[in-house]
């Protein structure tokens, strides 16, 4: 309270004289001469402004003298012009320049004066990507933005860095910010074509207000609002498209070619067992077909290998399945969206609805999406103005397993399952089976060997399975506003993001992986409410003219609520029933619910000296329910600077010259986010046990656990030179973690694997370069080519022991070791060492050491070893890429407007467990193989890095530099051709705009190692993921 | 202005509310704190109930079903099962590939869990005193948590070291006797007589308390319980007087089970000569990931993974009622065609199998064994004969075998009685003997479709070195697990 009435007697305190006055009117147009209603007119420094009405026409009062009035609309360049006339006429240009006004933290900003770094991308941009979640819109087309789509599964979310990793075990996910106020729901819940635009707040001066959430950056997104004085106008846009599998799997054996190879693996280990070669190929020649339990020969031939290894003349495979195919389709992406947008004098409304339907590629997989918005403000009077947006959205998301080495997984089946095993029934002749209506039977191989997926079938069983989870989001932002003086605002909002989700898994008990269980279902629900009730006090002043301020002061409270529950059951009595009451026997029921809660009080002050001098600060006091009461709050804060050297009086810039600027920042934000709700207690988890209650141990107290802090550094130079023809602006930052929030290991005999603490630090540091042309432009043609670029080093500077192996008790087990001076992720695997050419046998390399007379172990050197759990694990790089960007372009001409954006990331490795799936020594039986198997060590063919065939497991295909490979790659995101039908036809139909396009999504992916999908998880560890998908569509938008 | 005034009235409301303390105060809906838990007895019981559902149920992997991962792992690297090759699960741990590397998760997984155990084990014992409760309560809970956690150490010490009688001396696990607290430092390797020194300390203690204390589930340590695992302590330090005595008082009123109750399928504490076993809930119980998922070989899917070896066949007599669960595949539709079922384990239809951890059986060979290195042959003889009669076997006459004939017989009876129950690996170990894997020569007759047969042989080993291409010796370090790469890097004391 203290904080307010001193800030409300200071502000009341402070006036300004008024001068002599005259009245000034004219009309706004856009670049094609088309009138803007709404468009904003301001007088410079002050508040005093006006609106234009549905002709675009405005009138104002301005002071007689040195008057400059400020036009802007969002999306176009901001205008300056010196009231010289009482008729004004004005066309404000589109393109993107340094004088856009942005959406930044508790308000907007003009790039121009903007002392912090922030990048946007507008509603254009956002149009020509087709993208059902938008934490996807921002790779290749914002700099500093490290974007990663690592699953295919339409409606799924892009992993999101911002300047590098921020964290080792904490979050490294940005803050996301809709509408003023921080997003607790799943961000793929916000219809794209809802948003006018996204900014990216990349340093402190920037985000730095967020406190103790912005540690890792802030993506604010700002959806469309209607316009004042405008006709209402309404806008239908439908697109369909196809989609498939953006890059070609690994290619794989055949039937002739799978035999022989197993073949040679049987004899191999007859050989080894001691018995002589005729002994040992007849044996193979016997054993092949029970050991692959198959023979697609056919019984004509009961032994289709003979003891040469070869398939016998006239032996012919009777059917050519693709499993890998087997779980795949054309997938279809259906978008529908409607919007009415307008306004009076007083009130604006924008209100939309949208329907998208995404079927996935990969068969059972979907995304469905309803979308219902309302944006509404109004001003009642001269002092009172109130706001709602309200935003609803109901999705259905069907995500059958997709990753991990499940045996259900299907987008890893294919690799899994041979294609020697059909997938219908077939007859000894390798006709079909056919069932009593004809149909062909499914083959759930219940013969196949267990490597092979025994008793799956999951184009069989995903008609009858279901993976469903159905998400209903609720978000609201309501303000009220009080213009205490015309320059003094008090903001009061409250705002909600409410979310249900409701998951239904369900196993069918007659074919596949749940028969024994006679099926399962499980289903569960968890609803989760975040709210934020803010008041901000803002106030705009300007003294002796020169000297503008805006003061902002205000206080945040954030509270979480999450409640879930689930159960699940077995034993289905009947087929087509798939609700858990139709199961009869109770196998799990659990519930929970965790509150989190937030804190908060923040001031910032921007302070512009005559257009030329910016300086800016801010400050945030966090307190957390996730820390012990001593040590709960955290102070963050930020300083930052612009000098606008164009408008100096002594710096006579050359003609060609529009605008030099340079500016710089500094400051602290945080980062309490651990996981955990309660970081300080110590804990004993409910496990309960056959009826009875049950604890055990799961966390040891720390009541000194605090914040994380993240120090960040940038220093950035924007320069607009012929006439905006060509904008550039290169960025430094150096971002500095310090007193990490880090799971300390422990030595696991001490019953813990690790105790949290603030320890460690780490840096990134890096640039960035944002270059935005526009080579060629006349009155009909006009073509723009955009460039990005960034670097990061991320480097660990301290660590609370030299180097730290964290635990990974995974399928895959620990890849990574932290190292101070290495990254967080390092590669820390086994070195491999080639084929031993005398023996057929992988080889790693393992260090030799020598004793020094104190006992000490030296490392001498390196040799080579053929048992895999005696080799030494190396770093051997880093996931991390060197340089990642963006190439986009756009060409205008008379309507017809082609893009392309060309994402890369160049460095950096990548481990591909989806090639280990497909190599094996002969072990695995029935497993498919990768024609890469076909090079084999052989007596006659001794130099290669594939080994010896055998039956036992030799390891080679475990993790080692073997399947790590360069992870460097180049997408074309997208590409589109727009046609905008003459205003002329238009008019005649009584319509604004008619605009018929096409779309390719993902067309084209360069890459080194073909069969890989490039795009993948940050740690830089494939894991049999629903790779992307490439989408090619039509469409078409109305407005009238 | 009134209407502002009544808005920012509001606001410092809020802003008030926020500065209160309580605003902050939030707790888990499935946690306790120590300071709840501590309080009293009926707490501390649940953290024993949840102490032993992690000894049996805790788990990283589908591989790594809690304690009966460690059981299959030791028969798994024995002689006389053989792990049937292609086919998930324990196939990498029959080949000496894990746990022996410190880097598998097999490895991180049997040091961790079983460390949680002792860590547990260890606050109750400290705090136990101080809760509200009855004093036989904390007597009982006490002797419980000391009974666990030398069920622990005993497991550890012969897991990480080589037998007793190797070396007393040489390095063994490290040992905790106090609760973990944030300044707790990693402990160095104690010897191995110092583990069995507290292994023994313990047991004698819970001995005492445990006296009248009665169990509600036979998955709580009793009397019985403390007294078999000395007799286990004592059977591996060749302190054959003491293992022969307490293996007598550890299966006083758990009588031998009949012939036929060995066919039931080893899966219900019911039965009669169960000391200790686990049962399960259809809640909670690990489905395909559990022990019986590996070693239960009769359903038509699933892993399957542990056969047996066509020469353990042979060391049975017929009329020997455990000969007659042996099933050689010969059906070309089975897909473990061609291999030996032997199916001891047999899950129940809900997939809740119960697990076994020590019956009578075990109990009687220890003091067979016992008496027959003491040389009381006469002794030892009644005492194998006890087991030889109830598996439809004829009694062996008093002095028909010489001392080291007795004591080989007493040995495979041991491999014929407890096949699947993880003593494999802990005999070879505490005999120092060498692994024994010979390649099957049996044949089977096979039908062919025009009803004819064919000769196919019966598959056995496949394994017959270890990974390094060496043969088979007695000590090697491939028997020993290995402390995980984790503990190595944080424990600088080891």
């Amino acid at each position: 309270m203290k904080t307010f009435t001193c800030l409300m007697t200071l502000l009341f305190a402070l006036q300004w004289a008024q001068a002599q006055e005259k009245r000034v009117q004219g009309t706004v147009r856009s670049g094609d001469n088309v009138a803007l209603p709404g468009a904003s007119v301001r007088l410079k420094g002050t508040q005093t402004g006006a609106v234009t009405d549905a002709s675009g026409h405005f009138s104002l009062t301005v002071p007689d003298k040195r008057a400059v009035l400020v036009f802007s609309y969002t999306g176009f360049q901001t205008q300056e012009v010196p009231v010289s006339d009482t008729s004004l006429n004005i066309t404000l240009s589109g393109a993107a320049t340094l004088n856009e006004v942005l959406v930044v933290a508790y308000g907007t900003a003009n790039k121009i004066s903007y002392t912090g770094s922030a990048s946007t991308v507008s509603a254009k941009d956002l149009e020509r990507q087709q993208v059902s979640s938008i934490s996807r819109a921002l790779q290749g087309t914002v700099p500093g933005v490290q974007s990663v789509s690592s699953a295919g599964q339409p409606g799924s979310n892009a992993t999101i860095r911002i300047r590098g990793i921020g964290s080792i075990n904490a979050s490294s996910d940005p803050l996301y910010v809709v509408d003023g106020v921080p997003f607790s729901g799943n961000i793929n819940s916000i219809n794209p074509a809802d948003i006018q635009s996204i900014s990216v707040l990349k340093d402190a001066a920037a985000s730095a207000l967020y406190g103790s959430r912005a540690a890792n950056g802030v993506i604010i997104i700002a959806t469309k609002q209607g316009r004042l004085n405008s006709k209402p106008v309404v806008t239908l846009s439908a697109s369909t498209g196809y989609s498939s599998r953006a890059v070609k799997d690994y290619d794989k054996l055949d039937a002739k070619e799978y035999f022989e190879m197993q073949w040679e693996a049987l004899r191999n280990k007859q050989l080894d067992l001691g018995r002589t070669s005729a002994q040992a190929a007849q044996y193979a020649t016997d054993n092949v077909v029970s050991t692959l339990k198959i023979n697609p020969f056919g019984s004509a031939y009961p032994a289709p290998i003979g003891t040469d290894g070869k398939l016998v003349a006239g032996a012919k495979a009777l059917w050519t399945d693709d499993w890998g195919k087997s779980t795949q389709r054309t997938g279809i992406r259906q978008q529908i969206d409607l919007n009415v947008s307008g306004g009076s004098e007083q009130s604006k409304y924008f209100v939309s609805a949208g329907y998208l339907n995404d079927d996935g590629f990969i068969i059972g997989s979907g995304y469905t999406r309803y979308n219902g918005r309302v944006n509404y403000t109004t001003k009642v009077n001269k002092w009172f103005e109130t706001g709602v947006n309200v935003a609803l959205s109901s999705a259905k998301q069907d995500a059958p397993p997709q990753s991990d080495s499940d045996q259900g997984n299907l987008a890893n089946f294919g690799r899994i399952v041979s294609n020697i095993y059909p997938i219908y029934e077939r007859n000894a002749d390798g006709t079909l089976k056919l069932d009593q209506n004809g149909n062909s039977v499914y083959d759930f191989g219940n013969y196949r060997p267990s490597s092979a997926a025994t008793g799956y079938n999951l184009l069989g069983s995903s008609v009858l399975n279901k993976y469903l989870s159905r998400l209903d989001n609720l978000t609201f932002r309501g303000y009220v506003q009080i213009n205490i003086l015309e320059n003094l605002k008090l903001k009061s909002s409250i705002n909600a993001d409410y979310n249900n989700t409701l998951t239904h898994t369900y196993n069918n008990p007659i074919l596949g992986g749940s028969v024994s269980t006679r099926g399962s279902v499980s289903k569960g629900d968890t609803r989760f409410l975040a709210y934020t009730v803010n008041n901000i006090l803002d106030y705009t002043f300007s003294l002796q003219h020169q000297h503008h301020f805006n003061v902002l002061a205000g206080q945040e409270v954030y509270i979480l609520n999450t409640s879930s529950l689930s159960g699940s059951k077995s034993n289905f009595g009947f087929v087509g029933k798939d609700e858990p009451n139709a199961a009869s026997l109770l196998t799990g029921f659990s519930g929970s619910s965790d509150n989190y809660k937030l804190a908060s009080y923040l001031a910032k002050v921007d302070y512009n000296f005559a257009d030329k001098y910016f300086l800016s600060g801010s400050f945030r006091r966090d307190g957390s329910s996730r820390f012990h009461p001593d040590s709960r709050w955290g102070n963050f804060w930020s300083v930052g600077a612009s000098w606008n050297v164009t408008r100096e009086d002594f710096f006579h810039a050359p003609s060609w010259l529009d605008v030099l600027k340079v500016r710089a920042s500094y400051g602290a934000q945080g980062n309490d986010n651990l996981g955990g709700y309660y970081q300080y207690q110590d804990l004993y988890s409910i496990y309960n046990s056959l009826g009875e209650a049950g604890l055990i141990t799961s966390r040891l107290p720390t009541p000194g656990l605090k914040w994380e802090t993240n120090l960040n550094f940038n220093a950035g130079v924007d320069v607009a030179f012929l006439k905006n023809r060509i904008i550039l602006s290169a960025e430094y930052f150096e971002r500095s973690s310090k007193d990490l929030l880090y799971q300390r290991p422990l030595a696991p005999s001490l019953g813990f694997p690790a105790i949290d603490d603030n320890i460690g630090s780490l840096t990134n540091k890096g640039w960035e370069l944002q270059l935005q042309t526009t080579p060629v432009i006349t009155k009909d043609f006009k073509w723009d080519v955009g460039v990005n670029l960034s670097h990061f080093k991320n480097e660990i500077t301290s660590l609370p022991a030299k180097e730290i192996v964290p635990a990974n008790t995974s399928v895959i087990g620990p890849t990574k070791k932290l190292t101070v001076g290495g990254s967080v992720y390092d590669f820390f695997i086994r070195e491999w060492a080639g084929v031993d050419p005398a023996t057929g046998s992988p080889l790693w390399y393992k260090n030799t050491y020598e004793t020094l007379p104190n006992g000490e172990r030296k490392i001498t050197g390196r040799t080579t070893t053929n048992v895999y759990a005696q080799a030494d694990q190396y770093i051997v790089g880093s996931s991390l890429p060197d340089l990642t960007g963006g190439i986009n372009t756009v060409l205008n001409y008379k309507g017809i407007e082609l893009s392309a954006l060309l994402a890369f990331s160049i460095g950096g490795k990548i481990l591909d467990y989806d090639r280990v799936m497909l190599s094996h020594s002969g072990n695995s039986t029935g497993r498919t193989w990768s024609k890469e198997i076909l090079n084999r060590w052989t007596p006659d063919n001794k130099n290669t890095d594939v080994p010896r065939l055998t039956t036992d497991a030799t390891n080679w295909n475990s993790a080692s530099t073997r399947f790590l490979y360069d992870a460097s790659y180049a997408r074309l995101r997208n590409v589109g051709l727009s046609y905008a039908l003459p205003a002329s036809w238009t008019s005649r139909l009584r319509l604004q705009q008619i605009r018929v396009y096409t779309r390719g999504e993902n067309l084209l992916t360069f890459y080194k190692q073909d069969g890989l999908d490039p795009e993948q998880a940050l740690d830089g560890v494939t894991f049999y993921r629903y790779p992307a998908q490439k989408t090619f569509s039509f469409g078409f938008d109305v407005s009238f | 202005m009134s209407r502002i005034n009544i808005l920012l009235l509001t606001g410092a409301v809020l802003l008030l509310a926020a500065c209160n303390k309580s605003f902050f105060e939030t707790s888990p809906s499935g946690s306790l704190t120590g300071k709840e838990l501590y309080a009293s007895t009926k707490n501390i019981d649940a953290l024993v109930n949840g102490t032993i559902r992690t000894i049996m149920e805790s788990s990283t992997s589908q591989d790594n079903p809690g304690y009966s991962a460690i059981t299959l792992s030791q028969e798994a690297m024995g002689g006389d099962a053989v792990l049937r090759d292609g086919v998930y699960g324990f196939l990498a741990t029959y080949g000496f590939l894990d746990p022996s590397d410190n880097t598998t998760r097999r490895a991180l997984f049997f040091w961790t869990f079983q460390y949680k155990v002792i860590d547990n084990c260890n606050n109750i014992i400290a705090y136990v005193d101080a809760a509200a409760g009855t004093d036989s309560e904390k007597k009982f809970l006490k002797g419980q948590a000391l009974a666990l956690r030398a069920f622990t150490y005993l497991n550890l010490v012969r897991q990480y070291q080589f037998t007793y009688a190797k070396d007393r001396n040489a390095k063994g696990v490290p040992l905790y006797t106090t609760p973990t607290n944030p300044d707790s430092k990693p402990q160095p390797r104690a010897t191995v007589a110092a583990i069995y020194d507290q292994v023994i300390a313990d047991l004698r203690e819970a001995d005492g308390l445990l006296q009248g204390f009665s169990r509600l589930v036979k998955n709580r340590p009793n009397q019985q319980v403390v007294r078999g695992l000395l007799a286990r302590a004592f059977l591996t330090q060749e302190n054959w007087d003491s293992a022969a005595v307490r293996a007598k008082q550890a299966r006083v009123g758990y009588p031998i089970m009949e012939p036929i109750e060995y066919l039931k399928g080893f899966n219900d504490v019911s039965n009669i000569e169960w000391i200790w076993g686990h049962p399960q809930a259809t809640d909670q119980n690990l489905g395909g990931a559990s022990y019986f998922a590996y070693i239960d070989v009769t359903p038509p899917t699933g892993y399957r993974s542990v056969m047996a070896d066509p020469h353990f066949r042979e060391i049975f007599t017929d009329g020997d009622v455990r000969k007659t669960l042996f099933k050689p595949v010969a059906d070309t539709t089975d897909p473990l065609l061609g291999w030996l079922k032997y199916t001891k384990f047999v899950n129940k239809t809900d997939q809740s199998g119960h697990i076994v951890l020590m019956r009578s059986s075990e109990m009687v060979l220890i003091e067979a064994e016992s008496k027959a290195r003491l040389n009381q042959t006469s002794d030892a003889f009644i005492a194998l004969n006890e087991l030889r009669v109830k598996r439809s076997l004829p009694a062996l006459l008093d002095g028909s075998l010489t001392q080291p004939q007795l004591i080989e017989e007493i040995l495979k009876e041991r491999r014929r009685e407890l096949w699947g129950e993880g003593f494999a690996l802990p005999d070879i170990l505490r005999l120092q003997q060498k692994l024994v894997r010979v390649p099957s020569t049996e044949i089977i007759k096979v039908p062919k479709a025009d009803g004819t047969f064919k000769d196919v042989l019966l598959k056995g080993h496949h394994q017959l070195k270890f990974p390094d291409k060496t043969d088979f010796v007695p000590n090697s370090q491939y028997y020993l697990f290995s402390i995980p790469i984790n503990e190595l890097n944080s424990n600088p004391n080891l």
